[in-house]
């Protein structure tokens, strides 16, 4: 039984412009599962609507058609079995950053002894040990990044889903934090859905490798990756790793040509 | 694995007030600025260049049209001599019943219409007569409804502060980004929590913004209500000036400036304290839609 399925999702979005109504079809019968304490990634070209999936998946919003199940139930709406890292931290600026990684134990309320145990553990593990007191507007990028994911670990989730967390951050800084993330993802090995444009860092962190066609989106194909964890940087330089990165990009280039 | 932090000096101390001056650093010790660098110097020359400019001025234009800084001193023991300093003190106590007002209505009323497109749509063009309209011109219309008693000089002071005291939080809430508030509905956060724990530390540094804004409108309603209806500071102004005791004019209009500045720092410190980490929010500055 996988933990996450998503059957035949379809999206369209209706846009009304005085007489005319248009419709975008932005996923086009997306299918694919996640079995516990996997680790998937999904990439595609920009407005393929891997967001918009991600999004349904948080409950944020419905799918046109189709259903997307967690552990077999439908998913309607945020809940505390998913935890997403967006891309910009979306920090609250007049909290701590220990305040701010206490912020969705807080939502769904967990107990403040629990509450600070949990905080204090996950800063620990993301590295931020020491800088409790401190603002985001004092963190760097990837510092703000790492509160991102130690909010999201803190609820411990049934699943965590990452939307391009380190799109906005410069390349050396997206290496680093790609390496911390799959060193922290060891720790509990949370089953993990990330949503990303950089063929390399789907296959240096995932599982399983999904390619999205452009819009509308549909899933072309899929890859196990073969590396065994942990992964050390040395795994970029293996050429099985090249030879599937020029394979995934072919993939996703040949992707079902739309109308985009 | 750590990366490089934000530069030293930040995190040695983390809450530097957005407000120090430049030549102020206090971990600078032993190294001396050049003489034109230093603020309390910069500040005497530019106010002790503007004194010179007064004195000179006034000593050409004469007594009857411009009083002279002796003149002005002596006319700050006379004002006290004579309860000035009482009377602008009242003045400001009655004003702050109308400004009261304003903030309690205002900055809930400025909330809801940053929140709801439909309420905006209904209500923005209301506050932008507030906005458009010389409440000065329009006073006669307002002695009509509410008299010439105290009723009117609270209303005065209320229309004056109003529109600044909501437009400035409704553009607050407009200015939280969109993200954040996505980030708390995703981690399951109710309406309620989302207004308690995102809206409202969001938007405090717009609503004192928008106070201060009101505040410095609301000090000019209550002098104009006053000048209309002949009573207290305005009444006394009006006096001075009719007798050219010019002296003691400016020494009245210096002191009603320096308890409005002194409230407008006032709301600027409580700001600062209860959200040190948004500047001043002068950004927040919008006039109309």
């Amino acid at each position: 039984m996988s933990m996450l399925t998503i059957e035949d999702v379809t999206k369209t979005y209706t846009t009304r412009r005085g007489r005319s109504t248009s419709r975008t079809l932005a996923l086009d019968g997306v299918s694919l599962s996640v079995a516990q304490g996997e680790f998937v990634a999904i990439i595609g070209a920009s407005g393929c609507g891997k967001s918009t999936l991600l999004r349904m998946i948080d409950g944020l919003t419905r799918p046109s058609s189709g259903k997307v199940l967690l552990h077999g139930k439908e998913v309607t709406a945020p809940g505390r079995d998913r935890g997403v890292v967006f891309q910009h931290a979306h920090l609250l600026p007049w909290r701590t950053v220990y305040d701010n990684v206490a912020f969705g134990l807080e939502c769904q309320g967990v107990p403040k002894a629990e509450r600070d145990e949990r905080s204090r553990r996950y800063l620990d593990l993301v590295g931020l040990r020491g800088f409790e007191k401190h603002f985001p507007g004092q963190l760097s990028g990837g510092m703000q990044q790492r509160v991102g994911l130690a909010r999201a670990f803190a609820i411990e989730p049934e699943i965590l889903l990452l939307d391009e967390p380190f799109g906005a951050l410069d390349a050396q800084t997206r290496l680093t934090m790609q390496t911390e993330l799959a060193r922290i993802w060891l720790v509990e090995k949370r089953t993990a859905l990330l949503i990303t444009h950089d063929i390399e860092e789907a296959l240096f962190l995932a599982d399983r490798v999904f390619v999205m066609s452009r819009r509308p989106g549909r899933i072309v194909e899929v890859i196990e990756v073969p590396f065994s964890r942990p992964r050390g940087d040395d795994v970029r330089a293996d050429a099985e790793f090249a030879r599937l990165k020029l394979h995934l990009w072919e993939s996703l280039r040949d992707g079902a040509v739309s109308d985009g | 694995m750590a990366e490089p932090v934000a530069t030293l000096p930040e995190l040695a101390a983390p809450r530097r007030r957005p407000g120090a001056a430049p030549g102020a650093s206090p971990g600078r010790a032993g190294r001396r600025r050049p003489l034109r660098r230093r603020v309390w110097f910069q500040r005497l020359v530019t106010w002790g260049g503007l004194l010179v400019a007064w004195q000179v001025f006034a000593s050409v234009v004469g007594p009857y049209y411009f009083p002279d800084l002796g003149s002005i001193a002596v006319g700050f023991v006379e004002v006290v001599h004579a309860g000035g300093v009482q009377l602008v003190l009242d003045s400001f106590r009655q004003m702050l019943l109308g400004f009261g007002l304003a903030v309690a209505i205002g900055v809930p009323l400025g909330l809801l219409i940053g929140s709801s497109w439909v309420l905006d749509f209904l209500l923005r063009p209301y506050v932008n007569v507030l906005f458009v309209t010389s409440l000065s011109a329009v006073i006669p219309l307002i002695i009509l409804f509410f008299g010439t008693g105290f009723q009117f000089r609270v209303a005065v002071v209320f229309l004056f502060a109003v529109f600044y005291v909501i437009i400035t939080p409704a553009n607050g809430v407009r200015a939280i980004e969109s993200g954040i508030v996505d980030m708390g509905r995703s981690f399951g956060a109710g309406p309620w929590k989302r207004f308690v724990a995102i809206t409202m530390p969001g938007t405090m540094p717009f609503i004192v913004s928008g106070m201060r804004l009101g505040l410095g409108q609301a000090v000019q309603g209550m002098i104009i209500a006053e000048l209309w209806v002949t009573v207290g500071s305005g009444q006394r102004l009006e006096n001075l000036s009719q007798n050219r005791e010019l002296g003691q004019f400016f020494a009245m209009a210096a002191i009603i400036v320096l308890v409005g500045t002194v409230l407008g720092q006032l709301v600027l410190w409580v700001q600062r304290r209860i959200s040190p980490w948004a500047g001043d929010a002068a950004a927040a500055i919008e006039g109309g839609s």
